[in-house]
């Protein structure tokens, strides 16, 4: 017996070693490729119920990832008819019976709506997802959000029904908490700012800036962006009152320099309420004036466009980004950064002369350009 | 006598293979419960705290079939019934006994899963509620009610066949939840007959709270209540007719 036992346990290692190796092989050298399927099995939503074994929350999550093979297969073909009784397509079959199973889980209707709405162009069986999700969860901020801008974008609401969306807008004001009803608001915001050209972006820099501490790296870039955006539609609102009058905005150099009038008419023509907090131009009880751009300096024209010298100074630092890097690599190899340009020139970095007055730093390892002061406040982000 | 024989009954399932066995199944596949979690790539915990909520009432009824079924036909198989016969032990306390010895096993059985599972859902960065803790409660009503199907089927046939009629008593008391809503599809006599079938099987749709718990939602008193009542009239009815045909057994 004692024999026996020594001759089994090699034999039994080496095919165990065997199994487990002929197992792993499957999965050496695979390489991604996109896993496409039909949909197999389409119990009706009672008869799932039925079948599920009182597992059905569960059953309806596996389900819905087996699922995702066959989005991967609708992403192609884009037409989800299967088999079975009535004309509805797989998506809205398969999103029906998940609901039932789990009406709780909202991944299942954003799926819904991105499979049927966002792939398929199915928006109305997209909006009866929601519906029925708004009805298990009416108080989801998710689900109000995604409703809103399928009947805002999809149905086109905004322009063809905008006092059904305000209706719509009510509700859900009405069905968030206190605290919610600050999405909301942004939402509204965000609707609202995608009539403003240059700015569709806004709503949600405003957002990100919300959640930045001031004077941090991350508030330095979001402002900065914020700003850019600000610039770019300044410019371009500017570019379309002064066309007329160019004498109205100075050429370089730009100090010193002081508000400017406007065209009374056409700025009034523009914002018939008052010009918005976000605009390059204010209204008083004087009139109309130009603001400084969003970083206190003064618009200027240059070839005939409005440009912003605060934007243009941010661009500059953009455009070379590449060899601010390199020179910051080299003065850590070296264990201190240069004196100066020509210091920067002698180890093989040829750095452009700043516009606006500028002068290039290297009291950090990041070389930077130090402009002098606006003559205005930039413009209050916070 | 009773507490003895439950206490012995409670150590036996306990250190029985089937028991551990099922208890070691639900770990590993609870740990694997977080793999389907990754792949679903949204809301991933509350996926895994699903499944793991799931597999703690199916595993806790096979464990509940895999032992109530072979309960009292082991002890006749190893002829230990007799000695305990023997003594001034009447019948229905072996039953009631044995059945209690059984539930306080798959009671600290549920209470371990639970702990194993929710334990290491929460580690891998699922948040927990306490209505977590009712639904398991809850799973353990119907993992009991399975226990005393169990045994009363046990009595009635032998083990293989008793855990094949108990585990289709299980699908059937789950389906017969959803039931209601498709009865309108039925009339004249097979609505009667479905209807009639339906009395006879353990409605386990009452117990089922996992769905609900694990997003947070409450369960009403009122609810609680009937799932503890409807429990509670199952297994003594099921007991009674355990204990009714064990009495008239001839061992």
């Amino acid at each position: 017996m004692a024999r026996a036992g020594i001759v089994y346990w090699p034999i039994l290692v080496i095919l165990g070693l065997t199994v487990v190796g002929w197992n792993v092989s499957r999965f050496i050298g695979t390489a991604p490729q996109p896993r496409t399927k039909q949909l197999d099995f389409l119990p009706p939503p009672l008869m799932a119920q039925a079948l599920a074994m009182g597992q059905g929350t569960a059953l309806a999550k596996l389900r819905w990832i087996d699922s995702f093979a066959y989005m991967q297969l609708q992403l192609d073909r884009k037409d989800d008819r299967v088999a079975g009784d009535g004309e509805r397509g797989g998506f809205e079959r398969l999103y029906e019976t998940l609901i039932t199973l789990d009406p709780q889980f909202v991944p299942f209707y954003e799926h819904g709506v991105v499979n049927t709405s966002g792939v398929l162009k199915h928006h109305q069986a997209a909006l009866a997802i929601l519906m029925r999700g708004l009805i298990a969860r009416p108080h989801d901020t998710a689900l109000w959000r995604l409703a809103s801008a399928e009947l805002a974008v999809q149905f086109q609401w905004s322009q063809r029904n905008p006092v059904a969306l305000d209706r719509w807008l009510n509700a859900w004001l009405e069905a968030e908490s206190v605290e919610g009803r600050q999405a909301v608001i942004d939402w509204r915001r965000g609707l609202a700012f995608t009539a403003v050209e240059g700015l569709e972006t806004l709503p949600y820099w405003i957002e990100q800036l919300r959640g930045t501490t001031p004077d941090t790296p991350m508030a330095d870039f979001v402002e900065g962006t914020v700003r850019e955006l600000l610039a770019a539609h300044g410019c371009l609102v500017l570019n379309r009152l002064t066309a007329p009058y160019p004498a109205w905005l100075p050429a370089e150099p730009l100090l010193p320099w002081a508000p400017l009038c406007l065209n009374v008419q056409a700025a009034a023509a523009t914002w018939p309420r008052g010009a918005p907090a976000w605009a390059p131009v204010a209204s008083t009880t004087d009139g109309w004036t130009i603001r400084s751009d969003p970083f206190g300096w003064p618009w200027t024209r240059r070839n005939g466009t409005v440009v912003s010298p605060g934007a243009d100074q941010l661009r500059f630092l953009k455009q070379y980004a590449g060899i601010r890097n390199q020179i910051q690599d080299e003065a850590a190899r070296r264990g201190h950064a240069p004196a100066d340009v020509a210091e920067a020139k002698a180890w093989g970095f040829d750095l452009p002369e700043p516009t606006y007055g500028g002068r290039w730093s290297f009291a950090r390892h990041l070389p930077t350009v130090i402009w002098p002061n606006p003559p205005q406040e930039p413009w209050q982000l916070r | 006598m009773i507490l003895i024989v439950a206490g012995a009954t409670c150590r036996e399932a306990i250190r029985s293979r089937a028991f551990l066995g099922l208890l070691v199944i639900f770990a590993v596949a609870a740990l694997l419960t977080r793999v389907v979690g990754w792949v679903s790539a949204t809301d991933g915990n509350l996926v895994s705290l699903d499944l793991v909520m799931s597999l703690q009432s199916v595993i806790g009824v096979l464990v509940a079939v895999a032992t109530g079924t072979v309960l009292v036909q082991s002890e006749i198989q190893q002829k230990t019934l007799y000695t305990v016969l023997s003594r001034p032990l009447p019948r229905w306390r072996f039953v009631i006994g044995k059945f209690l010895g059984l539930a306080a096993a798959l009671v600290a059985g549920q209470v371990a899963m639970a702990v194993i599972g929710l334990t290491w859902v929460w580690i891998t960065g699922a948040s927990l509620n306490p209505w977590l803790i009712l639904a398991v409660a809850m799973t353990c009503l119907e993992v009991l009610v399975m226990a005393a199907v169990g045994i009363c089927l046990s009595m009635l046939a032998g083990p293989l066949l008793s855990a094949v009629l108990c585990l289709a008593v299980y699908a059937l008391g789950h389906s017969v939840a959803t039931l209601p809503q498709l009865i309108d599809h039925l009339e004249g006599w097979k609505r009667t007959l479905a209807v009639a079938a339906a009395a006879l099987i353990p409605n386990l749709g009452y117990f089922t709270f996992r769905g609900q718990a694990i997003h947070g939602h409450a369960m009403t008193p009122g609810d609680v209540a009937t799932a503890v009542g409807y429990a509670g009239l199952w297994i003594a009815m099921l007991l009674v007719v355990a204990i009714a045909v064990f009495r008239r057994k001839q061992l």
